[in-house]
């Protein structure tokens, strides 16, 4: 889990156990008409050359290169916080997704975010109830249909 | 997140959003017809009282844990003892504390953190517990409490 010391290391690791398939949770980090409703209302779609993140109105809110795409397993794309002015002045960073499938129908969803190390307001607004609140929302999504949180 | 300087083995920190009252996990917390479902089939034992006994049962009827409420203020915050009684290497080592965190949010969810701390000579329970450990018991409880069903498939 990710504490202080980790922030300052530049790398927060998340993790969440979901019941689903790994295509089912490919699907939920990859697809805008899922991610709508659990990612702050963000539209996300990702394909093998780019990151693609509006707002609600279109806005860009960080797109960027895809690293990897290895569906279902692994998800590697930048990051940058365009939707705040002062995150957005701060260097790229990056999101690794994992998805490790385990025994009774569960799997093992991991985000990494690092090289944040030049990128401290970044690391401080997305650490701990942040990036828990979005997994807490594409485990919901999955198991019960529906989103965790109100929809925008 | 707090900002002090901690150590990553001695003080560790989960955190989940469930939706559901403060009141039903609660329950899911103290009552053991909830924890055998997503503590590793450990039931719990407390009339939930200061002072009083912390006890989890696994599923073969040994003692898997034997300590005392250190604080309780449902259904908010519950502190208890820790001392892995499961395994003999990490029952030789001292207890340590457990404190869930249930704050509610708008919308009908919470937000349920779990600090477990004073591991410092505990370092084979920090192990342990750390990453994966937790974090297992705590998808488990969303599950639960979400869906009525536990997280993994009976096998």
């Amino acid at each position: 889990m990710t504490t202080p010391a980790a922030i300052e290391t530049g790398t927060q690791v998340y993790q969440v156990f979901i019941k689903a398939t790994p295509e089912q949770i490919w699907d939920a980090i990859t697809k805008p008409e899922f991610t709508t409703r659990y990612f702050h209302g963000a539209y996300v779609e990702n394909t093998r050359d780019l990151h693609v993140v509006r707002g609600p109105e279109g806005q860009d809110w960080g797109t960027g290169p895809t690293f990897d795409f290895d569906p279902p397993r692994r998800l590697v794309h930048e990051w940058r916080s365009l939707y705040d002015a002062d995150l957005a002045a701060e260097d790229a960073s990056r999101v690794t997704w994992e998805i490790e499938p385990q025994d009774g129908g569960v799997c093992k969803l991991t985000v990494v975010h690092d090289r944040l190390e030049a990128s401290p307001k970044t690391a401080a607004s997305v650490s701990g109830e942040g990036w828990m609140h979005v997994l807490s929302g594409v485990k919901t999504l999955l198991e019960t249909g529906e989103p965790l949180f109100a929809e925008r | 997140m707090s900002t002090t300087t901690i150590n990553e083995t001695t003080v560790q920190v989960y955190q989940v959003f469930i939706k559901a009252t403060p009141e039903r996990i609660w329950e899911a917390i103290t009552k053991p017809e909830f924890t055998r479902q997503y503590f590793y089939g450990a039931s719990v034992d407390s009339t939930v009282e200061v002072g009083s006994p912390w006890r989890y049962t696994g599923p073969d009827g040994s003692l898997w844990g034997d300590e005392i409420v250190l604080e309780a203020d449902p259904p908010h915050k519950l502190v208890v003892g820790w001392r892995s009684l499961y395994d003999p290497d990490l029952a030789d080592e001292p207890a340590s504390r457990i404190t869930w965190e249930i704050q509610p949010q708008d919308g009908g969810f919470a937000h349920l953190t779990l600090v477990h701390d004073q591991l410092e000579q505990s370092p084979k329970t920090a192990a342990s517990v750390s990453g994966m450990g937790w974090m297992m018991v705590l998808s488990g409880l969303k599950t639960l409490l979400e869906t009525g069903k536990p997280l993994a498939d009976e096998s």
